[in-house]
């Protein structure tokens, strides 16, 4: 038995090709799973971007708090985020801050902007993906 | 040409070309898969992108609505007075040409026994007093006794005087022996060497089933001497039950001498023995004898039965109120033949059972009814009794058999009718916050209008019908062979008229003045509930179905939405109510889908 033992390890005409071929395997793994990582977060990415979707419900020039109030709805398939709130392309802050909508759900958001009756407003709301909702609304 | 075969050649010569297979392979299916899910996911934007396009829906309308849609029976009417001649509740959910006819009655009110007593040495074999309720086959059933009995004697038990005894100074001795015949017992004899001193004995009867005492006899002195010595009952004396194991025993004082009582062989484990200071009583239950095989002299001398009878008193209550007439009713019978029955009701006013006449009767499949001084028939708390007895002239033991037993009295002439049925308010489409009130109608003919009809509701704070809050408390004057409309509403303390899940128990009366027989026909009876809310008309008119989520009434005021959760198929209309919706003076009002788009309907 010993001596069988002995000749397996004194043979040393098989540990080169036996070495590369796990060197090669592990290589081929770690290559793959790095690309599939890759195309995991590239994919995710593009996926959310594609699926956001946002409707403004209802926009109100509210004569009381002197504001504008947007209620938004999220109809996509991803949470969202407001980023930025733009009228007549100048952005404004917005409360609550920061403003975020999980999927279904729906919300009053605040425009802190003094508006004057009459008047065409162009309202864009920008997600963090860099979706916009955006319309003309004329306050009454 | 030679180029490219050259490469080719070169190409598959190279060993290296392996490793560049796999890499494009490997770089091809992660292409596939990046490109795949892009399309993947592309492909189902698109798709909710071409629904929302398709998506048409349209408020056609938005009015102002204060009344629900009606809420009709959904159970049969009951009637407490009164009975249904045809049609059922459904024919009352519509205005149209079916409708349900009831028809008044001369009210009455049923009362069932609850109590009973058996009498003499009648037995209940099985049954409640639950089974006589209802004339269902279902009985209560009672076991005969003997009753009367022969002059002449007979005896069961061993009458030889036999050779060997057992001494019964403070020992209960005897055997065990069935009669076969029902009977009273009048006296037990055994066989006795008194020695020495003369010694008080009894004897007596156990039941060997369960070793209870039936019955002793009087206690005697029993002088020295062998001799047969009897022993009688006192009076009441014990009925005997026909093939049933009696124990017959002695039991002497101790004293000088002895007390033998005599014996032959017997069968096994008939002679019974146990060892116990003689007393003034027998012990009931005898305490766990020893059995040998042994038939003491000892017998019962009995008088034969020739007549059994069963006797059965049923008691109950009932109203105090004056009476038209009283019907009684038994529904019963006899598991044998020739069985003389008779059924009595107790006359309070002669104080004792009619012999005759009212409140007798000699059939027990039978009724009775009493319209001269009915309320004699019942004592001040309205108490009543009924007694059914069964006799029958020989001596075979025989069961009754009751099933049903009424006491029914009738409370004036005139004819009333009194429907009662509970509906439902759905409270998840009309919350009761927001329900101002309920609305009764009901739309009925009928065929004499000499009295008026009254709708009152159930109040369950109150726990009796009332029509307090009611709008109007006057009643309906129907004219006669027509329709008439009769409407109520409730808009003070109606909330206590309707339980949390929006149920009310609804009573259409008559006046109770009428003596003439009315038929009533019931078309419609529904209620429904006062509401200040929006109805909304909405079509779709797109190709998809369509889900709302939201609808939104908006003035210079306010922008107000509602939550919604409402289908629509295509190309369907469907009208919405809202009870919490109110609507303002000028309004906007919108609807958005669950894909994103909105309707809007502006007034004017």
């Amino acid at each position: 038995m010993s001596k069988t033992f002995r000749r397996f390890f004194s043979d040393s005409r098989a540990i080169t090709p036996v070495l590369s071929n796990l060197l090669l395997t592990v290589v081929a793994v770690g290559a793959m799973a790095i690309a599939t990582t890759a195309t995991y977060v590239i994919t995710t990415n593009m996926r959310e971007i594609m699926s956001e979707r946002l409707i403004i419900e209802d926009l109100w020039f509210n004569n009381s708090t002197g504001n504008i109030q947007v209620y938004l709805r999220n109809v996509g398939k991803v949470a969202i985020q407001v980023s930025a709130v733009y009228v007549n392309h100048t952005s404004q802050s917005f409360t609550p801050h920061p403003f975020s909508l999980e999927i279904g759900k729906h919300d009053w958001l605040n425009i802190s902007y003094a508006w004057n009756s009459g008047s065409i407003y162009y309202i864009d709301i920008v997600t963090t993906r860099g979706t916009h909702v955006a319309e003309y609304y004329k306050a009454p | 040409m030679q180029n490219i075969i050259r490469l080719l050649k070169k190409f598959r010569q190279a060993k290296k070309g392996v490793s560049n297979v796999i890499v494009v392979m490997l770089s091809l299916i992660l292409i596939v898969l990046i490109v795949s899910n892009v399309v993947l996911w592309s492909y189902q934007m698109n798709q909710f992108d071409l629904e929302r396009m398709q998506e048409n829906i349209r408020i056609a309308n938005v009015t102002r609505v204060t009344r629900s849609s009606w809420f009709t029976a959904q159970n049969e009417f009951l009637t407490s007075t009164g009975i249904k001649l045809s049609g059922n509740y459904a024919d009352t959910r519509f205005i149209d040409d079916f409708h349900e006819t009831f028809r008044e009655e001369i009210p009455s009110i049923s009362y069932n026994p609850s109590s009973y007593t058996l009498w003499n040495s009648t037995t209940l074999v099985s049954g409640s007093l639950a089974d006589l309720q209802t004339d269902d086959g279902v009985y209560m059933q009672f076991r005969s006794y003997p009753s009367t009995f022969s002059d002449a004697t007979e005896t069961f038990g061993n009458t030889v005087a036999g050779g060997s005894y057992r001494n019964t100074e403070g020992t209960i001795v005897g055997s065990v022996f069935t009669p076969t015949k029902d009977g009273e017992a009048q006296s037990i004899t055994a066989y006795i060497r008194m020695t020495t001193i003369s010694k008080n004995m009894k004897c007596a009867i156990y039941l060997h089933s369960d070793l209870s005492l039936v019955a002793q006899t009087e206690e005697k002195n029993v002088p020295t001497g062998t001799a047969w010595v009897t022993f009688n009952f006192p009076t009441p004396k014990p009925i005997l039950k026909a093939n049933t194991e009696y124990l017959l025993v002695a039991w002497s004082s101790s004293g000088n001498g002895n007390a033998y009582l005599y014996y032959t062989s017997g069968t096994s484990n008939q002679g019974h023995y146990v060892n116990l200071a003689y007393g003034a009583n027998f012990p009931n239950p005898m305490p766990n004898p020893t059995n040998e095989s042994r038939a003491y002299s000892i017998y019962c001398t009995f008088k034969p039965a020739t007549e059994e009878t069963v006797e059965v008193e049923f008691a109950g209550t009932s109203n105090t109120e004056p009476w038209i007439n009283l019907t009684w009713t038994i529904n019963g019978y006899f598991t044998t033949d020739g069985v003389t029955a008779i059924a009595q009701l107790y006359n309070y006013q002669i104080g004792e059972y009619p012999t005759s006449g009212d409140g007798y009767m000699t059939n027990i499949t039978n009724s009775q009814t009493i319209t001269s001084n009915p309320t004699h028939f019942r004592d001040a708390d309205g108490c009543w009794k009924i007694k059914i007895r069964g006799v029958k002239a020989a001596a075979i033991q025989f069961e009754l058999n009751v099933d049903w037993i009424e006491f029914k009295v009738t409370l004036s002439d005139i004819y009333r009718l009194c429907i009662t049925n509970n509906f439902t308010i759905d409270s998840s489409t009309y919350p009761l916050n927001y329900t101002h009130g309920i609305e009764i109608f009901i739309r009925y003919k009928v065929t004499d209008a000499a009295e008026k009809w009254f709708l009152k509701a159930y109040n369950w704070t109150e726990l009796n019908f009332s029509s307090s809050g009611f709008n109007t408390i006057e009643g309906s004057q129907p004219a006669p062979n027509e329709w008439n409309d009769y409407a109520i509403n409730i808009t003070e303390n109606w909330r206590s008229y309707v339980k949390d899940d929006g149920t009310l128990l609804i009573e259409f009366v008559d006046e109770g003045l009428n003596t003439n027989q009315t038929i009533v026909e019931i078309d419609f009876f529904g209620v429904r509930a006062i509401i200040d809310g929006t109805c909304f008309d909405l079509r779709n008119n797109g190709p998809i179905t369509t889900h709302i989520l939201s609808i939104w009434i908006i003035n210079s005021t306010n922008h107000q939405p509602y939550n919604a959760d409402l289908f629509i198929n295509a190309g369907e209309e469907a009208i919405y109510i809202r009870a919490d919706v109110s609507l303002p003076e000028e309004f906007i009002a919108k609807v958005v889908t669950e894909r994103g788009n909105i309707a809007v309907f502006a007034e004017g």
